[in-house]
């Protein structure tokens, strides 16, 4: 709730509501773990949940050092696409991430599994619907549906691997404890490319934070 | 023996190979244009096989890993065809004897692969036919291009934040009165950001020399892109084919487990 709050203060800081103030991978990540871990713990999956509280506590902790100024809109953000296709693809990172930590939890045994599966593919189902989302921004934009840069690369790298990951259970040599060890390398690929973004994002202008 | 080159070709074994490797050669592509700015970042304003023969093949030590990818993608879309095909044509010989939610539900991952084809040669198309040729754009300006073709920039506009205070001034649209002469072709018209204008064929697109717009430097993009209509599209059906599929999937899941019980 205390999140909600800040996100809500944080989207009218500039004057006037700014959504991409709030769908920022810095402050809208833990807050859509937060989300997760509440859902299932409303749902009954205690422990999950916990898990998952801890992590959205973690990944704030870890954004602690980053600028927490609001970026301005610029002429490129004037589009109900861009906060479309941040709101998916944030949502989706911390499905994934979710789906990583529950699979390990019990190295892919017990009832978490089949929980954790199902994040990961609604997280393959929104990632998509961002990429689709951010295709039509950067059409618009930039002339072209793909461009070729990092941003573009990592996130069809991202989509390639949990696009392999839903092909998993069609081989049998791949164990459910296989597939636990296949989302916590979708999760690290994640949250390497989450840091390096970072750093190629920092020469954005702030204001306040 | 074809028996077997055929089931390789279609089994989706195959596809998680191509699919980890096409994983593999982004992850490399993203290493290479985090830190190589020159020749890479043209693929954006050449069409590939233009590309390859002024910069790729002058550079094999920057561009290995994209000759290599666009032959994993050439691979993974061989593969869609002959998987989603051969599939295909299983399931139509059950269309009788199967329930229709049945049907429609294992039929659609095989529509979302064949949209997928479609999506993937989009980009094939965009990325070999057509055409893209970027001037910069500033008043008075009159550019002669191949073809018989001419751009003159009539104006530009800079619309700025009047209020709040935090952020007025700073820029809030660009947009550019353009009059182009094409053969058949002669009109004024506008492009502004994020809103490309489209005459006789070409795109044009308004777009700032800087990556988040903060200067007043503009360029435009002369665009034109046969591929953007199967891609955009087609992304629109995959997703909408998806969020169809797996609610469906859980409700016949449950149907069959309440059947069992």
């Amino acid at each position: 709730m205390l999140h909600a709050a800040f996100l809500a203060m944080r989207s009218l800081h500039l004057g006037f509501f700014n959504s991409g103030a709030v769908f920022e991978g810095q402050v809208f990540l833990p807050f859509c773990l937060a989300g997760i871990g509440l859902w299932l713990w409303a749902s009954g999956w205690d422990e999950e949940a916990a898990a998952l509280a801890a992590a959205a506590a973690v990944i704030a902790l870890l954004s602690l050092p980053i600028d927490k100024g609001v970026i301005p809109p610029s002429p490129k953000s004037g589009s109900p696409l861009v906060p479309l296709f941040f709101s998916c693809e944030i949502a989706a990172h911390a499905l994934f991430i979710s789906a990583a930590i529950l699979a390990c939890r019990q190295r892919g045994e017990g009832p978490s599994f089949p929980l954790a599966h199902r994040l990961a593919v609604w997280g393959f189902v929104i990632f998509s619907a961002a990429q689709v989302s951010g295709a039509a921004w950067c059409y618009l934009g930039w002339s072209v549906p793909f461009q070729w840069g990092f941003r573009h690369l990592h996130s069809a790298a991202i989509w390639c691997f949990y696009a392999n990951y839903i092909h998993l259970r069609f081989l049998p040599w791949w164990s459910d404890r296989r597939k636990a060890g296949y989302l916590a390398a979708g999760a690290l690929l994640l949250v390497v490319y989450l840091a390096v973004l970072q750093f190629i994002e920092a020469g954005q202008v702030r204001i306040g934070g | 023996m074809l028996n077997r080159a055929w089931k390789i070709i279609a089994s989706v074994q195959t596809t998680f190979w191509l699919l980890a490797l096409a994983t593999l050669f982004f992850v490399i592509g993203t290493a290479y244009f985090r830190f190589e700015k020159q020749v890479l970042p043209q693929l954006n304003f050449h069409m590939v096989q233009d590309w390859v023969q002024r910069l790729g093949l002058g550079h094999p030590g920057l561009s290995w890993w994209f000759f290599a990818l666009l032959f994993i993608l050439l691979l993974l879309g061989i593969n869609t065809v002959a998987c989603s095909s051969e599939r295909l044509l299983r399931l139509l010989a059950q269309y009788k004897r199967t329930a229709k939610l049945e049907f429609a539900v294992t039929l659609t991952p095989t529509l979302v692969h064949l949209v997928f084809i479609l999506v993937l040669g989009g980009h094939l198309l965009s990325s070999f036919a057509g055409s893209v040729e970027l001037v910069s754009c500033s008043p008075g300006q009159i550019v002669t291009l191949p073809g018989d073709r001419s751009l003159q920039v009539l104006a530009v506009r800079y619309d700025t934040h009047a209020s709040p205070a935090s952020i007025a001034g700073k820029l809030k649209g660009m947009s550019a009165d353009l009059r182009f002469r094409a053969p058949g072709f002669d009109g004024e018209f506008t492009a502004a950001m994020l809103s490309p204008a489209y005459r006789a064929g070409y795109g044009f697109f308004l777009d700032s020399v800087d990556k988040y717009a903060r200067t007043r430097e503009l360029r435009l993009v002369i665009r034109r892109d046969p591929g953007v209509r199967l891609i955009l599209p087609g992304l629109i059906i995959i997703i909408l084919l998806m969020a169809w599929y797996f609610p469906a999937l859980m409700v016949l899941k449950n149907k069959s487990f309440s059947k069992e019980k």
